[in-house]
């Protein structure tokens, strides 16, 4: 993992620490599942995609991000993809 | 129908994980908790094997008293568990910290949503399926395997039983897996499973205990919640429902063209519907038809699109360039859009065959977003109506909230409603908890969801979770002192339990009563008939059926004079026998009614709920103490618990367990000079309303100490009474404030009155009328004597100035001693007592009872008595309900400081020829104290008329609404007696007025004395946040509405509920405008305005808005003639 990924990991990791009124106090890495471990849902995904869109200010292709996911068959989103697709389109956010 | 992402990950049918809950009084006791319970953890060592995280969550969720606040904590490892307590109380001393909600099993609020907040169950349709849902639950809930078992019977071959998909097994390879997920999308089995899950997960839901006031269901889900309120025959719908599914199953066609398409799009409802309003026209229409809707709106952040395929390419078109979320579904039929109108036919059939009964429950439409009509012809044209309509959920949830529910509970599969329902009510106080979720256990989900409830106060059986997995308590040095402070909290905590049973109605008892017969080597069990006496209450009452002998059995030795069922003896070690609490028996227990006696002037026969005192309960334990280990005689009784009153249920006899065993012999007893010790343990089995939970039901404990003789009576030595007095209290007011009726009255004389001291003389009573069975029964404690040896104490207690806290019930005793012998008839006694300790909880006395001859007859020390918060009258809670009134009047509501004589209700007559007041307004806010179970069926008996008393057994609410419904009624009662008396003259009973309130909250009152001819006063209730107001009045136009201050509701709003109540006019009919304000007074006049044209009626009226404490009253004062004005 670059520093630039390992950046964004850490971005989304305080992003999801407290996402959507919901807590995880448990740890937290690249490899930690969006449904799996934390819980969320479909519609938090959603959601997801419309705070980072308003975190990073600008209108993301997640749309096209869980499709991807989709077809190559993956059943969840683990923080490190969602990490490796924001570094495609946005810099990390100074905390 | 729920679009949502697959996660399906093996169950695993071990408990993998248990709930540990909390409780502290306050936040800062329960971080006291968390500290302690962290610090007995750490310190146990990891390797100590006597116990295990079972009985630790078992300890832990036995100890739950009602309220406080809680912290739920679902942990695998002792390490997990440690770790979550330590990071719960990093999180509790924090002040910012409002709430816990942690994903990984930490739940914690500040502001419990329940009872205040109403909570819903919604059943998912399909969708929400997905492979080993809820099967896993089977190995813990014989109610699941029932609902799999019966799955596979109907469907004869259990390999082709849809049940196949609920208990999908883990470690299947990848292809026969992705093979049987294909097979699970298909219509009928998607849906038929759903519907399997939901009701099972109902089943589970429904036996830990929770009780939802509203219902709801997504698409076929609606089916799930018609059933589980019982409007629909779940046993014989499910075939007819599957046979419709496969039917479904047959339409669904293969021509693409012709085929629906449906889409889950990650948008509103709102932007949806203007994507397609975008579209031109030929582009959403097929042959010039509309072929695109809006299926389901779902929430704020899903809505789904449905359509014919040449359409709807047009709309996944317009979705890409709106770079939309959306997913297709894997469907291929119209569900919920005008066109599955032409495919409705099967689902018509199967519902026009379907018995359809009024809702027990309040089931809300996902078609109208409004609760189902009532009248089961309606219910069935709406529920066929739910196919080819819009699923309005994201509505529906929104009434829910309007309508007062603040927990919704996704009682199926998956648990994707949870998410529609957060992303509904973002912002807005709710809980939303799953009972089930792809990505854990169920069980462990199981003990999330539970958690959850638990921590909002929610109340749930959680010992259903312990059930057969053999739970051993943990004792830990330190708990048990918690205990000994507790003690009389599991009372309390029992009795609500009980009556939350009580509450729920009449419930089929479980066939067995009794633990199944075992003979083993050297014991001796058996089973012995029952008495002639209770033959036909045993005919009437499943729950002694299992009473009837058994083969072979061997007769009973002698027992104690009080049993005749004994079913074990094990002599000089082990006895354990069982008796009926019968009034038609126990003459006493009619005598000692809590509540009150003689509650009613139409039936002098009215009393409160007759409970055995605690005497009996002694005298039992003496009994079977000898019966263990006979020849012996009783020298006393010591450590004697009581964790709940033993009821007598005129109609449905209880049946009580006596246990005896005889314990090692210790230094406490042989101080005593006894030889031998006895321990003895009291449960209350139920009876048909109660469930009997023999593990659950303790009621009493305590130890007696038993030698070959009694040692010779101790002289009765001097006693000090600090700054004596004469009594000023008589016997008449003594026994005013006690519930005892003649048999049990023997105190003859109050004499002396000391600071902390009190003197008094009693005689023995007559004993020939106490048992129907026993003109002169022998006893060893003499449970009647024993009893008035505490009257005294009571009469102590009313010589005090401050009657705060000064209903008193026994709940400990620490030592009987036991020095004479049964005293004759008429033997007078002189009693010394005094108090020894105090604290708002409880107070302790000693008492001791000497004879002529100046010799102690008996003695009691640390007798603990529970302090009760009631208010108090001219007499206490337990004494006549002519004069003891629970409300207090309120003046304040009908005048003040500037109100003139002319609208000062107080002050005003009525009427120039007739006496008192305009009106009379009352308030009360109820005690705490008395919304416990036993007490507040005690005051349903002394309070309410016969017919009131049926409604009451028959209502089907939550158990706030039926302290809603009862206490509402107090308060009506009180405004009209208190208006009666000073109108008319006597004195009313409670129970002699009867209360009606309507569904929109007008009530009426009449007189239970059919010979009452003069006209009744009009009244009018409202309440708000634990404030109830009532007025009672003859004038037309007088009323009164409360709200919270800090309520949402405006106003006006409440305005017009006090004019709705007191005129029965609609609220629009008025129009309202402000005139003035005032710091804590505002009027309201309306007038007619020239928008207000259509105004039907254009009265004015004059209503003041008053602040007080957190509530705003709105009262109507009168009708104001315009020149007035």
């Amino acid at each position: 993992m670059n520093h630039a990924t390992d950046t964004m990991t850490q971005d989304v990791i305080q992003v999801l620490r407290c996402f959507q009124q919901r807590e995880y106090s448990g740890p937290m890495h690249a490899h930690t599942r969006f449904f799996g471990d934390l819980g969320f849902s479909s519609i938090d995904a959603v959601i997801l995609g419309e705070t980072l869109d308003e975190r990073y200010g600008k209108k993301l292709p997640f749309g096209s991000f869980l499709r991807e996911l989709r077809d190559r068959g993956a059943e969840d989103i683990a923080i490190g993809d969602l990490a490796d697709f924001l570094c495609r389109h946005v810099t990390p956010r100074e905390s | 129908m729920t679009a949502g992402t697959a996660v399906a990950s093996a169950k695993n049918p071990l408990w993998l994980s248990e709930l540990f809950v909390l409780r502290g009084d306050n936040r800062s006791e329960l971080v006291e908790q968390v500290r302690s319970w962290l610090a007995w953890l750490e310190a146990s060592e990891p390797s100590d094997q006597s116990w295990d995280l079972k009985d630790l969550a078992f300890t832990l969720a036995s100890d739950l008293r009602p309220g406080g606040r809680r912290l739920a904590v679902v942990a695998a490892t002792r390490t997990e568990l440690g770790q979550r307590w330590r990071t719960a109380l990093e999180r509790l001393t924090s002040t910012d910290c409002q709430q816990i909600r942690d994903a990984a099993g930490i739940y914690f609020t500040d502001q419990p949503l329940h009872p205040q907040g109403r909570i819903a169950v919604l059943f998912p349709g399909e969708g929400a399926q997905y492979l080993g849902m809820v099967g896993d639950l089977s190995a813990h809930f014989p109610e699941v395997q029932e609902v799999l078992d019966w799955t596979d019977t109907t469907a004869g071959d259990a390999r082709q039983s849809v049940s196949r998909f609920l208990r999908y097994p883990q470690g299947v390879g990848e292809s026969q897996r992705s093979a049987a997920e294909q097979e699970l999308r298909k219509i009928s089995n998607a849906m038929f499973s759903v519907l399997l899950a939901d009701w099972a997960l109902w089943r589970v839901l429904d036996r830990l205990g929770l009780r939802p006031d509203v219902l709801g269901g997504h698409s076929v889900g609606e089916l799930a919640a018609l059933w589980a309120s019982g409007s629909m025959d779940t046993s014989k719908q499910l075939t007819t429902i599957h046979e419709t599914m496969l039917t479904l199953d047959q339409q669904e066609v293969t021509d693409p063209e012709a085929s629906a398409v449906l889409i889950a799009v990650g948008t509103s409802r709102g932007t949806v519907e203007e994507i397609l309003n975008r579209l031109p026209r030929a582009d959403r229409q097929v042959q010039g038809t509309d072929a695109a809707y809006v299926a389901m709106d779902n929430c704020p952040h899903q809505t789904v699109v449905v359509g014919l395929a040449p359409a709807m390419r047009h709309v996944e078109a317009a979705l890409q360039r709106g770079n939309l979320i959306y997913e297709r579904l894997e469907l291929s039929r119209p569900y919920h859009t005008p066109l599955f109108q032409n495919y409705v036919g099967p689902m018509a059939k199967m519902l026009e065959d379907a018995t359809f009964l009024k809702p027990a429950s309040t089931v809300y439409s996902c078609t109208t977003a409004q609760p189902f009509p009532s009248d089961p012809r309606e219910i069935r044209e709406l529920a066929l109506a739910h196919w080819y309509s819009t699923v309005e959920f994201t509505q529906m949830i929104k009434n829910m909230h309007a309508d007062g529910c603040r927990i919704f509970v996704d009682g199926g599969p998956r648990g994707n409603l949870c998410a529609f329902i957060e992303d509904i009510l973002r912002g807005q106080s709710s809980l939303t908890v799953a009972a089930d979720v792809p990505r854990r256990s169920g069980l462990t989900q199981i003990c999330h969801l539970a958690g959850q409830l638990v921590a909002h106060h929610v109340p749930l059986r959680l010992e259903v979770l312990y059930r057969g997995r053999n739970p051993r308590r943990i004792e830990r040095r330190s708990q048990v002192i918690h205990q000994y402070q507790a003690v009389m909290s599991q009372f309390l905590d029992t009795q609500r339990q009980v009556m939350h049973q009580y509450l729920g109605g009449v419930r089929q008892a479980r066939v067995s009563v009794l633990p199944r017969s075992r003979t083993t080597r050297g014991r001796i069990s058996y089973r012995t008939p029952l008495p002639l006496s209770s033959v036909s209450a045993a005919a009437s009452s499943p729950a002694v059926l299992e009473l009837e002998p058994v083969m072979n059995r061997t007769a009973p030795p002698q027992a104690g004079t009080w049993f005749t069922h004994v079913t074990h003896h094990v002599p000089g070690r082990e006895w354990t026998a069982q008796r009926l609490l019968s009034l038609s028996e126990d003459h006493l227990a009619d005598h000692h009614t809590v509540g009150g006696r003689s509650v009613s002037l139409v039936d002098p026969d009215q009393h409160g709920l007759p409970v055995a005192p605690m005497t009996f309960t002694l005298e039992l334990m003496a009994q079977a103490a000898q019966a263990c280990v006979p020849g012996l005689v009783v020298l006393g009784l010591k450590s004697i618990r009581l964790m709940r009153w033993l009821a007598y249920y005129r109609d449905d006899p209880s049946t009580i367990e006596v246990r005896a065993t005889v314990q090692p012999t210790d230094a406490a007893t042989r101080e005593w000079g006894g030889s031998h010790c006895v321990r003895i343990e009291v449960r209350d089995l139920g009876n048909r309303a109660q469930s009997p939970k023999p593990q659950q039901g303790l009621a009493a404990s305590g130890e007696v100490v038993l030698a070959p003789q009694r040692p010779a009576a101790p002289q009765a030595g001097d006693f000090q009474l600090t700054n004596p007095r004469s009594a000023s209290v008589t016997l008449q007011v003594l026994y005013n404030n006690l519930f005892h009726g003649s048999l049990l009255q023997g105190v003859t004389s109050l004499d002396r009155i000391g600071e902390r001291e009190v003197e008094a003389r009693i005689r023995v009573l007559p004993r020939d009328q106490l048992l129907a069975s026993q003109p002169s029964p022998q006893f060893l404690v003499d449970p009647v004597t024993m009893d008035v040896v505490m009257h005294p104490l009571a009469g102590w207690h009313l010589e005090q100035p401050d009657q705060t806290g000064r209903i008193l019930l026994p709940f400990e005793v620490q030592r009987v001693e036991l020095f004479g012998d049964m005293l004759a008839v008429g033997d007078e006694l002189l009693v010394r007592g005094g108090v020894t300790q105090e604290s708002t909880r409880h107070f302790e006395h000693h008492v001791e009872a000497v004879d002529r001859t100046g010799k102690v007859w008996c003695r009691l020390t640390g007798v603990k008595l529970w302090r009760f918060y009631l208010p108090f009258s001219e007499v206490n809670f337990h004494g006549p309900k002519d004069v003891y009134f629970l409300s207090q009047e309120w003046p304040a509501a009908l005048a003040d400081e500037r109100d003139t004589d002319l609208t000062d209700f107080t002050k005003r007559p009525q009427q120039p020829s007739v006496a008192g007041p305009a009106a009379t307004c009352v308030r009360l806010e109820p005690p705490a104290d008395l919304q416990q179970s036993a007490m507040l069926h005690a005051t349903a008996l002394v309070t309410l008329a016969p017919r009131e008393m049926m409604a009451f057994h028959q209502l089907r609410m939550s158990d706030a609404d039926k302290l809603r419904w009862i206490f509402q009624r107090i308060a009506v009662k009180d405004a009209v007696r208190i208006f009666w008396r000073r109108t008319h003259g006597p004195r009313l009973f409670m129970a002699d007025v009867e209360v009606e309130i309507a569904a929109d909250g007008r009530c009426t009152v009449s007189m239970r004395d059919p010979h009452e001819t003069r006209p009744m006063p009009r009244v009018v209730c409202s309440d708000a946040e634990g404030l109830i107001v009532a007025l009672a009045t003859y004038q037309p136009l007088l009323g009164v509405a409360v709200t919270a201050a800090d309520d949402s509701m405006q106003p006006p709003a409440c305005i017009q509920d006090c004019v709705r109540q007191a005129t029965g006019r609609a609220s629009d009919t008025w129009t309202w405008a402000t005139r003035g304000t005032h710091d804590s007074c505002m009027d309201w006049n309306g007038e007619p305005t020239e928008s207000a044209a259509s105004v039907v009626v254009r009265e004015p009226l004059r209503v003041r808005m008053t602040r007080v404490d957190r509530w705003q009253v709105a009262t109507l004062l009168e009708h104001v003639e315009i020149s007035e004005l």
